[in-house]
């Protein structure tokens, strides 16, 4: 399992962030750093196909994010941003929507890792009137759950009680997982996982 | 603090009201370019109900006074949530704002649209005053005391109605009693592919929930096996379940209206060919075949503006999903048509449907093909420029209602 990111091109109107920027990872936890504005956000985006570069080539198991859009993005689920992306919607439909874009998700394992999170009572409720930590929490239940094979983490541990972060720590590190997984997050402080590689932006 | 916080309200007021303008102005453009006359005759006519209550026995006196109150009171009901915004509200109550002072803020909004209203009522009385017909010279006075009484009622209830959306809502318990949900369980039209995939029944789901309840219990791989061993599904849940989701939902929920305007312009296009093809006699039927022509095609073009503005929405949303978004995009535009499509099926069982009753079959199916490219035109012509659009529906409204006014003749 490998991520391949090579002579990436990429900047924001007036601001150049990648510059003929290579990559490869493997599977396991990488732990991306930098300042405010470095672009860990959007290397992120860029490698989950949410963002578009200007020029160069992104793998993902050999599969390329140009040429095959859909199979890259079956694999691949990205899990960021504080605010609810669509938020007519209740929990539970923002479940079933995930369900109905990642075929072969795993039941069993997302209502283990809602129940984890103490999120069923928040089933029915609508994603805008969860706390910043919940909807942290609804996030990583998904991305615990779908059966892909990179995870792309934007500060997992925003907003997270301390229960929360250590079971989070504690399924991020787990052995099964890291040797299926390709887990690339963003943390401003030290994530406190077995990492594979550390990049500094 | 006084004057600071009703300064903050006429500016959020004024704000609302400038946003609200540009939203319509397309729409306006259509409804003044196409039909000013019929507009400025209403206008004109605005203060009779009022005037002629005078000249009524009190029971309709009253029911005439009471609809006059009403319709003025109208657009700050219907301006309400702009008028003050839901996250506005939210922040606000917590503010150390005297109950005087919100209420003074209160009236003054309410003055900012009850005041323009007035002077349309002003400008109705004084040119009734003008002809001073018959019927209102033994009643001038009362008709006018009437006719301030209601704008005064009215402002007064827009001031409640602005008061009462502010106030801080009472706790409520659940109206339901039922228990928290225990397992998470995937709905019907998402199942289907979970059965496909091969997913575990509800009930092992359910047991390896209870199990994981304890943070930091390594359930999750135990009971499921490792991330990526699922095998995927070839098949999705199906387009018209993510166009529900993404497009049919968010029309009707928290403060979007376009549900309830869109449903709106269906009625009164349908309203509108019912009363078209039963020719009551106080209307001219070329006035029906207008209101049908412009319903219809501000019905497509409506509802082709807010599929627009929810594409733009989740463009940046959906950019990684494993879904071909493009294709749910052109479903959407293409389920614009339907409403229109079903207005189209009422006009031609009303006129092809049944034996030619003075009208002409003709007429009838060349108003249908023009209002089918019509309709067709203004979701497949996305590039043309505001005006060329504004161009587009005028232009069709205008042929449409020509060659409905041939449809008696």
């Amino acid at each position: 399992m490998e991520l391949r990111i090579e002579q990436l091109d990429f900047e924001y109107a007036s601001h150049p962030l990648f510059q003929q920027y290579s990559l490869a990872l493997q599977a396991g936890v990488t732990w991306l750093r930098g300042e405010n504005g470095a672009g860990k956000t959007t290397l992120l985006k860029l490698a989950g196909g949410a963002l578009t570069p200007h020029s160069g080539k992104i793998w993902l198991d050999d599969i390329d994010i140009h040429a095959q859009p859909l199979a890259y993005r079956l694999r691949c689920y990205y899990c960021g941003g504080d605010t609810p992306q669509l938020p007519w919607l209740s929990v539970r439909e923002m479940l079933d929507l995930h369900i109905g874009l990642y075929p072969g998700t795993d039941e069993a394992q997302l209502n283990a890792q809602l129940a984890a999170f103490h999120l069923m009572p928040t089933l029915d409720q609508p994603v805008t009137t969860l706390s910043l930590g919940q909807h942290k929490k609804m996030q990583l239940a998904l991305a615990l759950s779908l059966p892909v094979h990179l995870l792309l983490i934007d500060e997992p541990f925003n907003g997270l009680d301390v229960d929360a972060v250590a079971y989070l720590r504690q399924q991020l590190s787990a052995p099964q997982r890291l040797a299926s997984q390709l887990i690339l997050l963003t943390s401003h402080l030290d994530p406190q996982l077995p990492l594979t590689h550390t990049v500094q932006l | 603090m006084k004057t600071s916080y009703l300064r903050f309200r006429l500016r959020l007021a004024r704000h609302a009201l400038l946003q609200f303008a540009v939203s319509l102005r397309s729409s306006l453009e259509y409804i003044l370019l196409g039909f000013a006359p019929v507009i400025f005759g209403l206008l004109a006519c605005v203060a009779l109900p009022g005037l002629f209550a005078a000249t009524q026995p009190w029971p309709e006196a009253l029911g005439l006074f009471a609809g006059q109150v009403m319709l003025a009171s109208a657009p700050v009901w219907l301006l309400r949530k702009r008028l003050h915004p839901a996250a506005v509200l939210m922040w606000s109550r917590t503010l150390p704002v005297p109950a005087r002072d919100k209420w003074l803020a209160d009236a003054a909004v309410a003055a900012l649209i009850v005041g323009p209203l007035t002077l349309a009522y002003a400008t109705s009385t004084a040119i009734w005053l003008y002809q001073w017909p018959d019927w209102l010279r033994p009643v001038a006075p009362q008709a006018l005391l009437l006719t301030a009484a209601s704008l005064l009622l009215a402002w007064l209830l827009s001031t409640l109605t602005l008061a009462h959306r502010a106030r801080t809502p009472a706790a409520q318990r659940s109206r339901h009693n039922r228990a928290a949900p225990s397992a998470y369980q995937p709905s019907c039209a998402v199942r289907n592919t979970a059965n496909a995939a091969g997913m575990v029944p509800p009930s092992v789901a359910a047991t390896a929930s209870g199990a994981a309840k304890a943070l930091g219990e390594a359930t999750a791989y135990g009971a499921a096996g490792a991330p990526g061993s699922a095998s995927h599904a070839s098949s999705k849940a199906g387009l018209p379940y993510f166009w529900k989701q993404l497009f049919w939902l968010p029309f009707w929920r928290a403060e979007n209206v376009v549900g309830i305007q869109q449903t709106l312009l269906l009625a009164g296009a349908i309203a509108s060919i019912g009363a078209w093809m039963w020719r009551p006699a106080i209307v001219p039927p070329a006035l029906w075949a207008a209101g049908a022509a412009l319903t219809t095609m501000l019905l497509t073009d409506r509802g082709d503006k807010a599929v627009a503005e929810q594409i733009a929405l989740l463009r940046p949303v959906a950019a990684g999903w494993p879904l071909n978004t493009e294709r749910l995009y052109r479903l959407a535009m293409l389920f614009t048509l339907l409403p229109a499509a079903c207005v189209l099926a009422w006009f031609a069982l009303l006129t092809l449907g049944r034996q030619a009753d003075g009208y002409s079959h003709t007429v009838a199916i060349v108003w249908l093909c023009f209002a089918a490219i019509a309709q067709i035109a203004v979701v497949a012509l996305r590039r043309l420029s505001t005006r060329g659009r504004v161009g587009l529906v005028i232009g069709a409204i205008i042929i449409l209602t020509a060659i409905g006014s041939e449809l008696w003749n």
